[in-house]
């Protein structure tokens, strides 16, 4: 028995003090990594898998308001006069610096070339601002989506009341259940096209 | 250079199921070598007289929590590529009371079930059945509570970012609460064996 | 009863649980994601749906999540299920602890603890659904990753489950 409880102890005193050690280091990120370093050798790699949200997601994250996001359309001034995501501003990547300095607020950013929000997103990371997301598909995602959504499936009625909160016209698309289309094929390679699920996010294997 | 672990593996591919099956074999393992199978050891913790179920759980929880900690700052493993799961408040604070009260009475989770039918105990195998009629019809009657299913989605937020504090400093937290429970939990076990002999004549 | 046929006692769940730690510990690293349990049924339940009604589990919002590309038996929480049977199964065979029993309490009867554990795994599956995980995925998983909502769902049911075993502790007995 003796033996057991000394072994209790030593794992406690290990646990004690790896803890304690881990609240002075603070922060999990490799200790001799700066961040500005990170960005420059690892660009690439974070650039190709940003944190990404769907557009139905977002959706339901503006009208429930429960997630308080900032949406930032980067596709420039006429574009986005033209139109926009609702609750959408404006900005540019000169104001990114003044944006990453608000760790707490949760940022969407979008664009229409898969480029410029890929890159805002992986600029933000360099600066330290881990709360940024980047919208799946653009604003074109947020169109097709959510504006001009089509209804199908079990999901048709909460699709249809979240496109129409945003003045969106859903469609119901009259598909016969036996030929609704599998899933797309489940390939976790970067740049693969993943499967989606009702919000449209990327199927994240759950619990 | 980025962290080499993760493993790169795609889904669905031997390696990854490999993977799968070596890890599924050392989950099942440990639970049953605890007793974890066992419906009447779990319940145990439930009528306070063997604490097992809290031991294990947060033993398990504070080695993965430190382990995961350490290796990522000494760069062995990239954690932005670890998946963590999602928060939904309403649908979570409501799934844990309807799931709380059915281990209560099935005296058994999920993975104990497995383990518990593994080991020829017919009540582990009407869990298990239970549990998947249980998904099936929730799965299949879903629609009707999309709302509520959706509400309250806050992303992979942890509890450090809603105390406003670093990890480091939420692990310390987690293993003092965890630590003064295993003490109160000893102490518990002794009490209850105390007057469980008391009682008798 | 022989030597050969007394179970061994079960481990100390420190020892238990630190072990279990390092398993959950290596899940994250090699693959990227911890354990999980619900998920595999989930699975399960969507390819059965599948075969039954092609169109079915495509349309629903809940299994069309869970369809895997190859069958249920590419799906890594299923394969991870199948070790967890396997693991139990050994562990328990060198422990001498394998043999068909119902466990239940001296005052209730095999039927009435077949129908709780049932019922009580019904309820499970409605939880589980909910929370996005159940015991291992969102208590164990969620928990060592400091993830907020599993925090909140370990709560939940182990206040649940507390209030539940009480009104119910004389089946026990």
């Amino acid at each position: 028995m003796t033996a057991i409880r000394t072994l209790h102890q030593t794992l406690a005193i290990a646990a004690a003090g790896l803890a304690l050690l881990a609240a002075a280091a603070g922060t999990p990120s490799p200790r001799d990594a700066e961040p500005f370093a990170r960005a420059g050798a690892d660009a690439e790699a974070a650039a190709s898998t940003p944190r990404v949200v769907g557009a139905r997601q977002l959706a339901a994250w503006i009208r429930d308001g429960e997630q308080p996001v900032r949406v930032l359309d980067l596709r420039g001034d006429s574009a986005y006069a033209s139109r926009h995501v609702p609750s959408a501003e404006p900005a540019d990547f000169a104001r990114l610096d003044s944006l990453a300095a608000q760790r707490d607020q949760t940022l969407v950013l979008y664009s229409d070339d898969d480029v410029r929000d890929t890159q805002a997103w992986a600029n933000l990371a360099a600066l330290g601002h881990d709360r940024a997301y980047v919208l799946s598909g653009g604003m074109d995602a947020w169109t097709e989506e959510v504006m001009e959504a089509a209804l199908r499936g079990d999901s048709a009625d909460y699709v249809a009341a979240l496109s129409r909160y945003f003045g969106g016209a859903p469609r119901r698309e009259d598909a016969h259940p036996m030929s609704a289309a599998p899933p797309s094929p489940r390939v976790r390679a970067d740049g693969e096209r993943r499967e989606t699920d009702a919000f449209g996010e990327p199927v994240r294997r759950g619990c | 250079m980025s962290a080499p672990l993760p493993l790169a593996l795609a889904a669905g591919s031997p390696g990854a199921l490999a993977v799968a099956f070596a890890i599924g074999v050392g989950f099942g393992w440990c639970l049953e070598r605890a007793g974890l199978g066992s419906a009447r050891k779990l319940m145990g913790q439930f009528h306070l007289t063997d604490l097992a179920v809290f031991k294990v759980m947060f033993s398990a929880i504070l080695t993965a929590m430190l382990g995961l900690f350490w290796l990522s700052r000494f760069g062995v493993v990239d954690l932005s590529r670890v998946y963590v799961p999602e928060t939904f408040v309403g649908p979570q604070l409501a799934g844990g009371v309807i799931f709380g009260a059915g281990m209560a009475l099935a005296g058994l989770c999920p993975g104990t079930s497995c383990v518990a039918a593994a080991t020829g105990r017919v009540d582990g195998i009407a869990v298990v059945a239970g549990f998947f009629a249980g998904i099936l019809t929730t799965a299949l009657a879903l629609p009707t509570i999309a709302l509520f299913y959706g509400s309250g989605a806050r992303g992979g937020v942890t509890l450090d970012s809603v105390l406003d504090t670093s990890q480091g400093v939420m692990i310390l937290v987690v293993v003092t609460i965890a630590m003064a429970g295993f003490v109160a939990a000893d102490r518990i076990e002794r009490l209850m064996a105390r007057s469980v002999a008391e009682a008798e004549p | 009863m022989s030597a050969r046929t007394v179970p061994r006692p079960y481990a100390d769940p420190y020892l238990a649980g630190v072990g279990l730690g390092l398993v959950l510990l290596a899940s994250f690293v090699l693959a990227g994601r911890g354990l999980g349990a619900s998920g595999a049924f989930a699975t399960a339940a969507a390819s059965a749906v599948n075969a039954a009604a092609p169109g079915a589990a495509a349309g629903n919002m809940f299994l069309a999540e869970h369809l895997t590309t190859g069958g249920p038996l590419r799906d890594w929480l299923v394969v991870e299920i199948v070790g967890v049977i396997a693991g139990g199964f050994v562990s328990a065979a060198l422990a001498r602890r394998i043999g068909g029993r119902v466990e239940r309490g001296a005052h209730q009867s095999v039927q009435q603890r077949l129908a709780s554990a049932a019922g009580g795994g019904a309820l499970m599956g409605l939880g589980a659904i909910l929370a996005r995980g159940c015991t291992s995925g969102q208590a164990l998983t969620g928990g060592a990753l400091l993830s907020l909502g599993a925090w909140l769902f370990i709560g939940a049911a182990f206040a649940s489950a507390y209030l539940v075993a009480f009104a119910t502790r004389g089946s026990w007995r």
